[in-house]
């Protein structure tokens, strides 16, 4: 028995090393001494990271993903979040088929997306950032609404009706009994909608103009045209990030909730 | 809690209130689009413009062409190899995630959604620094000598697999790890007990009881491995193109509209397919679970 | 012995859960662990059933050392407090499962199950799904499913710890009938200690990872190692004592407000006495100042009707808080809060624990 589970821990070990390899290179890579993209690297310095900081249009680029980010999370949680406590306390006749209806960008390929929305936008003559964020908040609308249906949901409403029976008005209930013990599902559905436009490349690799172009869509062009390691920098900074924000996920709901397709 | 229909239906009414911006949303911001996709899909193109008449010859081209089968082809034994390979690998992770105490737990899942999470431009980028000609593995079978010259790993059936399973993986473990935590571990304990090996205990009673959960990441990992664009993109690209590459490329380099959304709508008919068929199967089996 | 278990111990994360646990068990007995939540009685019962490594002791099932050996081959038949039923599979199935395992052919399987559905009263469930029957009839199942191999020990968690009270009873009673005409050794673990009284031929009570004592029911009831014991079993009125006499007619121990009582020939613990225990049901209440010399005298705080008998909570003149547990009817009437009484008991009833 103890020997099945040995053997089991060490083909997961190597498992794991197989999906992170990737990103274990390109870290390694980022700190390269050398301006050759040999892996292992023969030397170790921070120059890429400088010369990643006096990149302007890298510099633009990670502004650019942060304010979209920022943006399409906000903008998500309000609409999402209105829309999670209308399905789980509204009584709504037709709750799947509304609950279904906003999953549905999770089962559509990204590409699809980003080539209809540019279809679309051409169309109507919508300027580049406006299409992107719009583009993003459909990205991220859809795990806003599932934290928050989940959040609700586990959330006991006596909690709420206790406070209404001590005096509180509903709405009074709702703001400082409710909200504040949802606080980790609002801060988990923020936090995974700013990673998910944070990464995107599909969307963006179609709306992005001259101006917009996003972190993502800069690291590609780069890799696809340059040989030094200062998209690695690039990325390294990117993965930073992600990971700080993931850490704080799983402390505080759990990420294994956040994905999946339903 | 019968009450008059005039009192029950105002409520009802302003309950719906706060769902309508993000249906409203939905339907302009994705649905719309999406039906102008399909729209476009049936227009003509022709002299490099698109002609705005309607016409079935986008798709009778994609399917009736042997460059064109070959594509689809090929992108269905990619998605199908990768998703074997994800369901033997991602059997064994789940089992071991859901079986650990809390601490591992939450290690051994956070290692495997971190990848997901960091996107799929800087994976691409660190599988090229690892498969390229000059990349890390040649680099160190040449100097280990066991290869005379740098093996080709980019931009073929190989290479665009082994980065495939590995950006998929997670969707088959996490489905899997859900199914694998709701089983009672008391039920493969019993089978234990009553004499059967870890392969009977695997085999009758594990497998049979997360077939839904197999089922679902599966269908998952199949359907996003026929349509998934960033990996193949980078690691395949135009030599070894699969339907999404190719709709890229019909679209951002030919500019032929028409021809790029028909390829995102058999993309799309794919995907909506498999996983409207995968979770039929799935909610069999939940429902076979909770009976106990 | 049919079960030798030898020093076992195991540690958790740093804490012990189990500590140089040893016991055995004779063939066709039944034994129970009995202890509060986290005793280390499970834990002691998933070692012997295999699924927890020992980090140091021996178990020996009929006279074979299994310490080393993998669950599946040590035949024991285990009954789980989950049931562990297998929900994809009939209850004519569930049963078979260990002769399929073991390839027995389909004309020596059919006749066996048949033979435990009967036995158990199952026959009209065999093809019903394990969704679509009640929680004893899950228990029962489980129960056939452990015994059709005819493994020459049954181990049991809990496996009535779901049902309610009046289904527990029952089964209590047949689970016992069922081991004895089998002649199975049984190990059992509960921490209901009426249901360890019922159904057991000895009992290991646990606390904090060791065996505290063992014996039979009657012998832990009636003569308990110590405070823990008495307390967990049944239940005792402590008093705290200050200075004990050996005299002529035995032990003579004063406890708190001075008071005298005598206490028979009791086991005085090794490190000394320091409590006088007596149970509820020993306690008799005289009429205050009456005839029947009183030990000493108290005031009834409450009472409650326990149908059959009455629960006094009462107070002594030093303050110290008792119950008493008498029966009711015939000519006794019952006594209203603030009534003085007489408590008195017979000297043998009393215990002297450490």
């Amino acid at each position: 028995m103890a020997t099945g589970k040995h053997w089991l821990s060490v083909a997961n070990a190597a498992i794991y090393l197989y999906i992170l390899a990737p990103v274990i290179v390109v870290l390694l890579i980022a700190f390269s001494g050398t301006s050759s993209l040999a892996f292992p690297p023969a030397s170790y310095s921070l120059r890429w990271f400088t010369h990643f900081a006096h990149q302007p249009e890298l510099m633009h680029a990670l502004g650019m993903s942060f304010t979209l980010a920022i943006l399409a999370s906000l903008l998500s949680l309000v609409i999402g979040g209105a829309a999670a406590f209308g399905i789980v306390r509204g009584n709504l006749p037709g709750r799947t088929l509304v609950l279904n209806g906003l999953m549905l960008p999770l089962m559509v390929p990204a590409l699809a997306i980003g080539v209809s929305f540019l279809q679309f936008y051409t169309l109507f003559g919508v300027p580049s950032f406006p299409s992107l964020l719009l583009g993003h908040i459909v990205i991220t609308l859809p795990y806003v609404v599932r934290t928050l249906v989940a959040g609700l949901e586990n959330f006991d409403v006596s909690l709420e009706n206790a406070a209404v029976s001590l005096g509180a008005t509903r709405t009074q209930a709702v703001l400082r009994v409710t909200l504040p013990m949802l606080g980790n599902s609002i801060l988990a559905a923020a936090l995974f909608s700013f990673i998910m436009s944070f990464e995107n490349l599909p969307i963006a690799l179609f709306l992005s103009g001259p101006s917009t172009v996003t972190l993502p869509m800069q690291i590609y062009s780069y890799i696809t045209w340059v040989f030094d390691p200062t998209v690695a920098a690039a990325s390294a900074i990117q993965v930073a990030i992600v990971v700080v924000l993931a850490v704080v996920i799983e402390r505080v709901v759990g990420l294994n909730r956040l994905i999946s397709l339903r | 809690m019968e009450q008059p229909p005039s009192r029950k239906q105002r409520p009802r009414l302003r309950a719906a209130a706060p769902v309508v911006p993000a249906l409203a949303f939905t339907l302009i911001f994705f649905i719309a689009p999406l039906a102008l996709l399909l729209a476009y899909s049936l227009f003509e193109f022709s002299g490099g413009e698109v002609a705005y008449r309607l016409t079935l010859a986008n798709y009778t081209a994609l399917l009736g062409s042997a460059f064109y089968l070959h594509i689809i082809l090929r992108t269905f034994l990619v998605a199908l190899v990768t998703t074997l390979i994800c369901v033997a690998l991602g059997y064994p992770v789940a089992w071991q995630i859901a079986r650990s105490g809390p601490r591992l737990r939450a290690l051994m899942v956070l290692g495997i959604v971190m990848p997901l999470l960091i996107g799929g431009v800087i994976r691409g980028y660190g599988w090229i620094l690892i498969l390229d000609r000059g990349g890390a593995i040649n680099h160190a079978l040449l100097a280990l000598g066991l290869a005379q010259a740098p093996l080709p790993m980019l931009y073929n059936f190989f290479g665009v697999t082994l980065t495939m399973v590995e950006v998929l993986l997670p969707f088959f473990v996490l489905p899997l790890v859900g199914v694998l935590s709701n089983m009672d571990p008391a039920l493969e304990r019993a089978a234990l007990s009553m004499g059967a090996s870890r392969l009977q205990t695997f085999l009758r009673v594990s497998l049979p009881l997360s077939a839904g959960g197999v089922a679902a990441g599966a269908s998952i990992v199949f359907s996003l491995a026929a349509s998934i664009f960033v990996i193949p993109q980078i690691i395949g690209g135009p030599s070894y193109l699969l339907l999404s590459t190719l709709a890229y490329q019909q679209i951002g380099s030919v500019g032929n509209w028409p021809f790029g959304s028909a390829v995102l709508v058999l993309i799309l008919v794919i995907t909506l397919v498999v996983l409207t068929v995968g979770s039929r199967v799935v909610s069999g089996n939940i429902r076979r679970l909770q009976e106990n | 012995m049919q079960v030798v278990v030898r020093d076992l111990a195991k540690r958790f994360q740093g804490s012990v859960a189990v500590d140089q646990v040893s016991f055995s068990v004779e063939k066709g007995r039944l034994l129970t662990l009995l202890g509060p939540s986290g005793s280390g009685k499970t834990t002691t019962l998933m070692m012997i059933a295999g699924f927890v490594e020992p980090d140091a002791g021996g178990i020996e099932i009929a006279g074979r050392d299994v310490t080393r050996l993998p669950p599946n081959r040590r035949e024991l038949g285990v009954v789980f407090q989950s049931y562990a039923l297998f929900p994809h599979k009939t209850v004519f199935d569930n049963i078979a499962f260990p002769l399929e395992i073991r390839k027995r052919p389909r004309s020596e399987i059919a006749p066996r199950v048949a033979r435990l559905l009967d036995m158990m009263k199952l026959a009209a469930l065999r093809d019903r799904g394990i969704g679509q029957i009640s929680g004893g009839q899950k228990q029962r199942v489980a129960l056939a499913r452990a015994l059709v191999f005819e493994p020459p020990v049954l181990l049991m968690d809990e496996p009535l710890g779901a049902l309610d009270k009046k289904l527990r009873e029952e089964l209590q009673t047949e689970i016992k009938a069922l081991q004895r005409s089998l002649g199975v050794t049984a190990i059992y673990v509960t921490h209901d200690q009426e249901e360890a009284m019922a159904m057991s031929d000895a009992i290991a009570i646990m606390n904090d990872g060791r065996i505290v004592q063992m014996g039979t029911p009657d012998q832990l009831y009636e003569a308990p190692a110590n405070r823990f014991v008495a307390q967990f079993l049944g239940g005792i009125n402590l008093f705290r004592t200050l200075d004990l006499e050996h005299g002529e007619d035995g032990v003579c121990a004063t406890i708190e407000g001075g008071i005298r009582v005598p206490c028979g020939r009791p086991a005085v613990p090794e490190n000394g006495p320091s409590w006088v225990g007596i149970r509820p049901e020993r306690v008799s209440l005289v009429e205050s100042g009456g005839r029947e010399r009183a030990l000493f005298d108290a005031t009834v705080i409450r009472s409650t009707y326990l149908g059959g008998a009455m629960l006094y909570i009462l107070r002594n003149t030093a303050g110290v808080e008792f119950s008493a547990r008498v029966p009711v009817g015939g000519a006794r009437r019952t006594l209203a809060a603030g009534v003085t009484v007489g408590v008195s008991w017979m000297p043998d009833d009393a215990r002297l624990l450490g």
